[in-house]
């Protein structure tokens, strides 16, 4: 039996196609693929490519489920669920422990708590602001004129931090440049960023309540220097999936078999 | 059992709200006595922020209540329409908004209200004297002098349209469905900006038409379809002040639950507690200063005065435990599942309490999911997968 999850964030779509056999879920295939201007495109080109990489038809799918921001509009969806419940789920998944969810798209930023069996009980999403975002790497990475994926090395590299005094991103970019026109370095400036994200996370996850074990997902798992931080801020070790990118895509996938 | 929206929007029953011809005064706060308005011979108009707030940002801070920004806009586009506007103490923002528009639409009269924040027997005779001194500066404006039998019969509408739109809520509260909560709040706005008379009339109609609609229903079995008897709807109490946002309201139209109850300046705040002469009198349970069926104005006054500061409560009030004490009623007599309190951005009463009320709900293990919008500028995508991942989790 198999079924299809899909997440259409604001950066990039995702598929899953997972299959349920003897009471176990295999991940047949999956794709990750930039969102574009066209959510509803995003969502058919994804499911359709990971139709092809599995091998499958869409009739072979006993439900597809949406998720994301454009979960609202795909046609050939049979449901839709919020990504929380779906990341809570993804999460549960790989590490049945979790406590609490970090999740850091590219436009949203969500601090997830679950109870001893796993379910969401409360949220905190971040507000209309792309602050504690993706985004904000990314324009920040194009300020410094840095790839992002150099955040990491030069992160761990660096012991000197300039503080970012702004939380906005439009302000932030333009403190940015102020600091570069100063003559500070670059590393110290990645730093600061870094610090930056990290503390509108724990003022969120403080809001929440921290309880460990905590897993992180979401395309910003991937920026080890977020996840360092984070770890060195929270003082704890924190969990991350093998693609985290696809975590709110297989939560749905889990999501649209019928309950056991 | 009724289908799903399967009546008619309110608007479409609107037949005379538009044509009095008399002069218009403008309020903001739920505080205000509209029965002073009528009773002196204006049309009582809401001031709800129709306009997304342009001009009126030159007059404010950034950080400052979008509602009020957008009445300030409300006015500057059309305050002409107004003979005069009667602005409470309730906030700071509305404070604020009278020493603004005041000084700067100064051919439009203004009268500021102080509304005490206790609930006592002082509290009352000192409101009581205020809403005379705010009767004395509309009839300065009127030219003549408001009498009994104006506030009695301005009272008779007043607690009609009370009455009116407690059935409404009491018909919204069984079978949302059928009358949608996007069609449910805009009537209360309609309620607050129509003509009272003519909206009663109105709305008399619209009831009879829903009720009639209903009976039809009943006696015709309705076909169930899918997994709709078995599926759980959860209800849940909405909470905040001044809340007048059509794509809210469609998002709770569009998503699975119920609203057995609501608490909005925008909502039961306006038409809760109804006066009925002499019964409030005794409220302290001391001596009646006036004799048994004897009908004045100073009498009249008083009721008005406890009414107002006894219906369900602002978070401006000074005792908010009594407010939890409303809202643990509400949650026990209409068995809420959770509380979505919304709050427009920089509301200091309504942000001020929140974390009072989610420490008192999560001691009864009630969720609640906190809400922060900014009038006339709804981020819709967001808030949709805030509600909805809470009706999830609920």
């Amino acid at each position: 039996m198999y079924t299809c999850g899909i997440d259409v964030g604001s950066v990039s779509a995702e598929a899953v196609i997972l299959n349920r056999q003897d009471g176990k879920f295999e991940i047949v295939a999956y794709i990750i693929t930039p969102t574009g201007g066209d959510s509803k495109e995003a969502a058919t080109n994804v499911f359709n490519r990971a139709l092809e990489k599995s091998g499958l038809g869409a009739s072979d799918m006993s439900s597809v489920v949406a998720t994301g921001y454009g979960r609202l509009n795909i046609p050939f969806a049979t449901k839709n669920i919020t990504e929380i419940s779906c990341h809570a789920r993804g999460v549960v998944h790989y590490f049945p422990d979790i406590k609490t969810v970090i999740d850091i798209g590219g436009q949203d930023s969500k601090v997830i708590k679950l109870d001893s069996k796993g379910n969401p009980i409360d949220f905190l999403m971040n507000d209309k602001c792309a602050a504690g975002t993706g985004r904000f790497l990314e324009v920040m990475a194009r300020a410094l004129d840095i790839d992002i994926r150099d955040f990491a090395k030069i992160f761990a590299g660096t012991s000197q931090k300039v503080d970012i005094s702004s939380t906005c991103t439009v302000f932030a970019e333009s403190e940015i440049v102020s600091l570069i026109g100063h003559g500070v370095a670059k590393n110290s400036i990645v730093k600061g960023l870094v610090y930056s994200i990290t503390g509108r996370i724990i003022s969120m996850v403080e809001r929440v309540g921290l309880e460990g074990p905590v897993c992180m997902t979401g395309g910003v798992a991937k920026n080890l220097a977020v996840v360092s931080a984070l770890e060195e801020r929270l003082n704890l070790k924190i969990k991350v999936p093998e693609e985290p990118q696809i975590t709110g895509a297989l939560g749905a996938a889990l999501l649209g078999y019928p309950k056991e | 059992m009724v289908t799903e929206n399967n009546v008619p929007a309110f608007s479409q029953f609107i037949k005379n709200g538009k044509i009095s011809a008399l002069p218009k005064a403008g309020w903001l706060c739920t505080y205000t006595p509209e029965e002073i308005i009528i009773a002196n011979g204006f049309w009582p108009v809401r001031i709800t922020g129709r306009q997304k707030a342009k001009k009126a940002e030159g007059y404010f801070p950034i950080n400052f209540c979008p509602f009020i920004k957008s009445s300030m806009e409300d006015l500057l586009a059309s305050g002409d329409e107004l003979s005069a506007v009667i602005v409470t103490n309730s906030c700071d923002g509305m404070r604020r908004f009278y020493d603004i528009a005041s000084k700067y639409i100064p051919d439009l009269p203004f009268f500021m209200l102080d509304v005490p924040r206790n609930q006592n027997e002082f509290a009352v005779r000192y409101f009581a004297n205020n809403i005379l001194k705010m009767s004395a500066f509309l009839e300065t404006i009127s030219g003549r002098k408001m009498l009994l039998p104006d506030l009695t019969s301005a009272q008779e509408i007043c607690n009609e349209k009370r009455l009116l739109l407690k059935k409404l809520s009491n018909f919204f509260r069984n079978d949302q469905k059928v009358i949608g909560a996007r069609n449910y709040f805009n009537i209360l706005i309609t309620s607050m900006t129509e003509e009272p008379g003519c909206f009663n009339t109105d709305l008399r109609s619209y009831l009879e038409y829903i009720e009639s609609q209903s009976r039809h229903n009943q006696e015709t079995p309705a076909i169930e379809s899918g997994d709709a008897g078995s599926r759980q709807i959860p209800e849940i109490m909405i909470l905040g002040n001044f809340i007048d946002e059509e794509r809210l309201w469609e998002i709770f139209d569009e998503l699975d639950c119920k609203i057995s109850a609501d608490d909005l300046c925008s909502s039961s705040r306006y038409f809760e507690n109804i006066i009925q002469s002499g019964n409030f009198s005794n409220i302290f349970g001391r001596k009646q200063e006036l004799p048994n069926g004897e009908i004045s104005i100073d009498r009249l006054l008083r009721d008005i005065a406890i009414r107002q500061l006894f219906k369900p409560q602002c978070m401006r009030m000074a005792n908010l435990n009594n407010k939890i004490e409303e809202i643990n009623k509400n949650i026990v007599k209409n068995k809420i599942k959770g509380i979505i309190y919304i709050s427009q951005k920089f509301c200091d009463n309504t942000l001020l309490f929140y974390p009072l009320l989610r420490e008192k709900l999560n001691d009864k293990n009630i969720p609640s999911l906190f809400i922060e919008i900014e009038h006339n500028n709804l981020s819709v995508g967001q808030i949709k997968t805030r509600i909805q991942a809470f009706l999830e989790i609920i």
